[in-house]
């Protein structure tokens, strides 16, 4: 077993107000560069030191430096553990307020990499955007320190955020020149859905039907409509949009009757808002029921003869208007 | 991994470490003593041999089962356990269900020796038996196994691991498609997830089970609602999923194929992000340091396991296949399977954006392609098709992707890029190849779309006769006699018309039946067969009663009628044809119709009788400016046919000032058509109630329009030029007004040609300028810098007519100033499709021959006008032509033919004194000097006595014309013959017609 110095003697803690003496300690092991291994209960920390006990009713502490250790692996608290598992059973209001007591009970020990605290506020601030509550992202944003979190995904969530406020705003033009440039980097889907829903807001706001439903599209592809929160908004508005459009309405108006135009723009359209209908029945609604202004479409659903699908068909000449 | 046949045996450490048999056989002293045997297969188990192990188990029952009980008692029963063990290590599944069985059956923990340990694994022997059977795929009985264990065991002592059980329990129970009780055991596994320590593993398989058995029973919402339930318990940490992620993928593909897409994307769902995976197996890795791994609480992270999960994914993300491919490929079928076909594009343009290195690249950048041209994304059509056509030269799909960017791009109506991409792409394709074939019907057919109708028929033409096996073929042959009709070639058009109908005679297969008789019945009535117009347009109507252009043949057949005097008719047909335009909501034809109604009811007379319903047109022009006010294109035409309409109900300002509005807006696009008509329009109603100098004042100060519009603001000095010519003709006698016409006009012109630089007018007011100054200066040079200007725009508007003013010009300067004039006139010749302007030409061109003294040329040229050759019939300057011809032979000394054309002129245009005068001179002339005596076998009359004679008969006849329809010129000529004849009768070679007369009585 490796001996410490007494870092106590450091004034390291005892100056300051970050260590909290009311901070739950977290279980974890100091991994050492030889191989060593020691399980501890943290019960504080700064940048480049921590405090912790060797047992966990002990009342005596250590102080070590960081770099005295390889790595110090915390493991999940158990109340994270059931954060997290409200979390992925899409249950973000409840998650949030469990988040938010390991955020706080773990305090003291945020500046270690992964640690509870950082972890929670991390997945307290992606319930509050999955719950659309995004007054609550800002200001939870405001005090949120991403110094300790490792992954990279991560990172570009609180970046992403940016995004998320513009939304918060309105300010449309500047979430459309965000979201065009962000659409270019490689990222999980699940990030490029919410830009590919966000662009769509922002085109969607600016009237501009057909470019809004084809970034709604992304949103609902990028990661196999995962993202279910995000997904059944883009569907129900992609649905808006294509009520709202001048040609699905005429298509709508002509629709069996002896003037209906098959393979108009506003047919196909209307075919396209009807096999979003059937879709967000089946998937894309996450289970929620079809909103009943959208019902009438699932009347024009016809399906695909095949995915594969063949050439376009020779249509009608029409003349140039 | 194959899971499906994997049983979860937990750890074996309480077979292994108790049990040895206490009691020592009669045999012990022998190697083979049953003691021996076991603690050797307990070595061996311990070391995992399993098969050494079971040898020995094996040679120990076969020496010591017989009489076991007797020798050992119950606790022999754990050496057919060890031995079950290691069968179902090896998977000989029967053979360990039959060794559990024994152990269960045989030796029972009764009698005697129970005291002395007894048989330990009795009851788990259970278990074990439906670990075996499980394995051996005989789930049932496995289930009973595992049920009758829970029943019989003993608390104390059988102590199990209830993860693994449950799951096993899950799985038999769904590998029997007993959907229900396997979702209730796997519930149960994973609720008591940390309690029991429920494997990750044992999850996965159950749930693997699940999914087939859902898929089997096409149980789809037992599936869904059960992920629904416990999406949390089964969504498993990113850096734990690599192992599993592929089977995931597998099942949901397995979903796929039994049409169960709902299921399918839930399953894909639970797969997290590759580079996730990745960063938080990197997380893991480095927090674990230089440890081989971590014993969490509820699990155990092998660092090795780790990085080569990591390893895996960071091969398949730099191999370009991670999971997402898949993800998105399947989510863009199902997308388009259900006829989204915009998300299945937006999938497809992911994986081309961020996967691009998959091995399926070409299949998903083909589809790409695909579902952009089915969307109408043209221009990703274009774009991505550019990319599939470099990438893969030799790909199966190149064919399909040159045609769907092209046709894509021409049934979206993208003409203008058509032509571009086209016009680049056909010189590089083979001709015979079907890229060709599609390439050339597509450039033709969006020439034939932009209305550039010259460029289009020697394309469509050319399509017609190298592809007459085309896929195309019936849009080819519709297009080519269309377009010919749109270039107002009617007779030509007609036939093609006629041949295509006969060719592709069944409306049910020929899409372009009824636009054929709308073009028909536009032939017809442009060729005045109102008659046969009617027809088509009743069939039409009859046969095509939902077809697209059924109100504009509708608004076709109100002109038909209307010009037939029909009104009544013909009115009816404007409101049908208004009422189903805005049924369709087609805005340009139903301002087209109410433009037709405005016109017809607003006209001011009807023949010689004023117009009783000329105030029935207001509320159409009103309903027209209410409704189609900003985007008509019929605005001009209303504004100007409105004006009778609004005078008779004393809204005459108000259309003054419609007119000066439009005229304003038009402005902004001085070429737009119709702005001429208009200006002279409001130019007309203007001066009905203001003077020539107010409206002067007003056109050089014209509302709304900016002083830097100088195209616009010479178009209204244009108008003003038109009124004082006007002026000019009522004029008359009348000296003073003349002059103050003439003095108008002048100042005018100079004005606008010190005011404007050519460059800022548009081509009409450049041609009229230039015409201007060269028919009404002494200055026609100064005309050439407008005309040029003119010529060399890419706007090929009024082209003609300044080619015509430069060869005018050009044609009496130099030779080679007439050479450059018979180039210009030559072009017009073979560019121009208008007859007149042809006819015209041709004859500029004999003009500067003659001028030229280019006599051959002239003969030829003279000759090409006359021929009826192709049906060609030329007649507007046939006398002066034949003069001309003459005038060749003459002034080669050709006599005979000059005297034979010189008579055929004045024979035949003997009233058309500038023709026939000239030409009875030069062939009495001619015929005086030829000096023939005559006689022969036909009895001709002597040239002189000929000359003589034909030149007193045309004197008499024409002397009529004298003084009233002769010019000076005219006059002068003629009297030159009348001196001729008295000259002849003076010589002595010609007898008087007073003599002949004088004969001719006697004789009688």
């Amino acid at each position: 077993m490796k001996s410490f110095l007494p870092y106590l003697a450091l004034p390291l803690f005892a100056s300051t107000a970050a260590f909290s003496q009311q901070a739950q300690q977290a279980e974890a092991f100091l991994i050492y560069e030889e191989g060593d291994v020691e399980r501890v209960w943290i019960v504080a920390s700064t940048a480049t030191a921590f405090r912790y006990k060797t047992s966990e009713q002990s009342v005596d502490t250590k102080d070590a430096k960081i770099d005295d250790v390889q790595s110090i692996y915390i493991l999940d608290p158990p109340a994270m553990s059931e954060a997290i598992e409200l979390y992925q059973g899409r249950k973000y209001e409840e998650a949030r307020e469990k988040l938010a007591a390991v955020k706080l009970a773990f305090k003291g020990i945020e500046e270690l990499p992964d640690n509870p605290s950082t972890t929670a506020g991390y997945l307290e601030l992606e319930c509050f955007r999955k719950s659309g509550d995004l007054d609550g992202l800002a200001k939870a944003l405001e005090t949120y320190d991403k110094a300790a979190l490792t992954r990279e995904h991560q990172l570009r969530q609180i970046e992403l955020y940016a995004m998320w406020d513009a939304v918060r705003t309105k300010d449309w033009t500047r979430l459309e020149s965000i979201c065009r440039e962000r659409l270019k980097e490689r990222m999980p889907g699940f990030q490029r859905a919410q830009i590919g829903y966000c662009l769509g807001l922002a085109l969607d706001s600016q009237d501009k039907l057909i470019p809004a439903i084809n970034a709604y599209n992304i949103a609902m592809t990028a990661d196999t409509g995962a993202s279910e929160d995000i997904t059944r908004t883009a569907a129900l508005n992609s649905l808006r949009l294509y009520q709202k459009d001048p040609e699905v309405q005429t298509a709508i108006k002509l629709w069996g009757t002896p003037d209906e135009v098959v393979g108009s723009t506003g047919h196909q359209r209307l075919l396209e808002a009807a096999a979003l209908a059937e879709l967000f029945e089946l998937s894309l609604g996450g289970g929620t029921p079809l909103p009943a202004e959208f019902k009438d479409l699932l009347k024009y659903v016809k399906k695909s003869e095949t995915a594969a699908a063949p050439e376009a068909k020779e249509p009608a000449p029409k003349e140039k208007k | 991994m194959n899971l499906s046949r994997s049983t979860l045996v937990p750890v074996l450490g309480i077979a292994l470490a108790a049990g040895a048999l206490t009691a020592p056989p009669a045999m012990a002293q022998l190697q083979e003593d049953a003691q021996t045997l076991n603690s050797r297969a307990l070595t061996s188990m311990q070391e995992s041999k399993w098969e050494e192990a079971l040898q020995m188990l094996t040679r120990c029952v076969e020496l010591y089962d017989k009489n076991a009980l007797t020798l050992f008692g119950p606790q022999f029963g754990v050496t057919w356990y060890r031995k079950g063990i290691c069968e179902l290590k090896l998977k000989r599944w029967d053979d360990a269900a039959k060794s559990f069985e024994t152990c269960y059956r045989k030796y029972p923990n009764k009698g005697e020796q129970v005291e002395g340990g007894g048989n330990l694994y009795n009851k788990r022997a259970l278990l074990r038996w439906g670990e075996a059977a499980q394995g051996a795929e005989n789930y049932e009985e496995a289930i009973r196994m595992f049920k009758k264990f829970l029943e019989e065991r003993d608390k104390t002592r059988d102590n199990f691991d209830p993860g693994s059980y449950y799951i096993n329990l899950s799985i038999c129970h769904s590998k029997i498609n007993k959907i229900p009780e396997g979702i209730e055991h796997l519930e149960t596994a994973i609720k008591n997830k940390l309690r029991f320590r429920t494997p990750e593993a044992g999850i996965v398989a159950a749930f693997q089970a699940l999914v087939a058995a859902v898929i089997e029973k096409r149980d789809e919402k037992s599936l869904l609602a059960f992920i629904d339930k416990n999406r949390a318990e089964i969504v498993i940490e990113p850096f734990e999923m690599e192992i599993y992620s592929r089977l995931f993928l597998k099942l949901a593909g397995d979903a796929i194929g039994a049409d169960m897409e709902a299921s399918a994307i839930a399953l894909y769902q639970l797969v997290p992000s590759t580079d996730v995976m990745i960063e938080d197996l990197k997380s893991r890795i480095t927090r674990i340091g230089s440890r081989p791994g971590v014993q969490e609480r509820t699990r155990t992270l092998v660092k090795k396991t780790l990085e080569t999960s990591r390893e895996n994914l960071e091969k398949q993300r730099r191999e370009g296949d991670p999971n997402e491919v898949i993800q998105l490929g399947a989510t863009a079928f199902v997308h388009e399977k259900h006829g989204n076909t915009r998300g299945a594009f937006a999938a497809y343009e992911q994986l081309e954006l961020f996967y691009n290195k998959a091995k399926k690249r070409e299949d998903n950048l083909y589809n790409l392609v695909r579902t952009s041209s089915i969307i109408g994304e043209v221009m990703s059509t274009e774009s991505y098709g550019s990319l599939f056509l470099k990438t893969y030269p030799d790909s199966k799909h190149v064919p399909a992707v040159r045609r769907m960017m092209l046709t894509s791009l021409f049934y979206e109506g993208e003409y203008e890029i058509c032509i571009t991409v086209a016009n680049e792409m056909l010189p590089k394709l083979s001709e015979g190849t079907k890229e060709h074939d599609i390439c050339l019907h597509v450039l033709g057919g969006s020439y034939y779309y932009t209305g550039q109708y010259d460029k289009a028929q020697p394309l469509l033409d050319q399509h017609v006769e190298k592809y007459p096996k085309s896929q195309f073929e019936q849009a080819a042959l519709y297009f080519q006699a269309s377009n010919l009709s749109r270039l107002q070639f009617w007779a030509k058009a007609a036939t093609l018309l006629d041949a295509f109908f006969e060719k592709h005679s069944d409306p049910s297969k020929n899409i372009y039946y009824s636009f054929g008789l709308f073009d028909r019945a536009n032939c017809h009535y442009a060729e005045e067969e109102n008659e046969a117009a009617l027809e088509k347009l009743e069939r039409l109507e009859k046969e095509f009663p939902n077809v697209e252009i059924l109100d504009m043949a509708f608004n076709l057949k109100g002109n038909v009628l209307q010009s037939g005097g029909k009104r009544d008719e013909a009115e009816g047909y404007y409101k049908k044809a208004l009422e189903l335009a805005e049924r369709r909501e087609n805005d340009v034809v139903a301002g087209e119709s109410l433009f037709y109604l405005i016109a017809m009811l607003g006209e001011k007379t009807v023949g010689k009788t004023p117009n009783p319903r000329v105030k029935d047109a207001v509320p159409y022009a009103d309903k027209f400016w209410k409704e189609h006010g900003i985007d008509s294109p019929y605005k001009t035409q209303v504004a100007v046919s409105q004006v009778h309409a609004l005078n008779a109900v004393d809204r005459g300002e108000e259309a003054l000032n419609r007119l000066r509005d439009v005229i304003a807006e038009m402005a902004v696009n001085p070429d737009s058509r119709g702005l001429e008509e208009a200006i002279n329009s409001y130019t007309d109603v203007y001066l009905e109630k203001h003077s020539v100098d107010e409206l002067k004042e007003h056109y050089y100060n014209f509302p709304k329009i900016r002083s830097d519009n100088k195209a616009a603001l010479a178009l209204l000095r244009i108008a003003i030029i038109g009124v004082a010519e006007s002026e000019l003709k009522k004029a008359g006698e009348d000296k003073t007004k003349r002059d103050k016409a003439e003095a108008l006009i002048g100042v005018l012109f100079r004005e606008l040609k010190t005011d404007f630089d050519p460059k800022d007018l548009s081509n009409y007011i450049l041609v009229r300028t230039g015409d201007f100054l060269r028919e009404k200066t002494g200055a026609p040079r100064q005309a050439l810098p407008y005309y040029d200007e003119a010529i060399s725009r890419q706007d090929q508007s009024f082209r003609f007519a300044a080619l015509f003013g430069r060869a005018s010009v050009m044609a009496e300067g130099s030779k080679e100033e007439k050479t450059k004039a018979i180039e210009d006139l030559k072009r017009v010749f073979a560019d121009s499709t208008e007859k007149p302007e042809k006819e015209r030409a041709l004859y500029g061109i004999l003009q500067a021959q003659m001028s030229s003294s280019d006599w051959p040329a002239a003969e030829a040229t003279a000759k090409q006008y006359l021929s009826k050759e192709g049906g060609q019939s030329y007649t507007r300057f046939a006398p002066e032509v034949g003069l001309a011809l003459a005038k060749t032979y003459h002034e080669r000394g050709d006599i005979n033919n000059a005297l034979a054309n010189y008579v055929r002129v004045w024979n035949t245009y003997k009233g058309l004194i500038r023709v026939s005068a000239p030409a009875i001179k030069a062939w009495m002339e001619l015929s005086w000097q030829r000096n023939s005596p005559g006689g022969g076998t036909e009895n001709n009359k002597a040239d002189r006595q000929g000359a003589y004679e034909a030149g007193w008969t045309y004197i008499d006849q024409t002397r009529r014309f004298l003084e009233e329809k002769m010019s000076d010129e005219e006059k002068k000529v003629w009297q030159q013959i009348e001196s001729l004849v008295n000259e002849y009768e003076a010589s002595s070679d010609v007898k008087s017609m007073a003599k002949l007369k004088e004969e001719a009585a006697n004789r009688k």
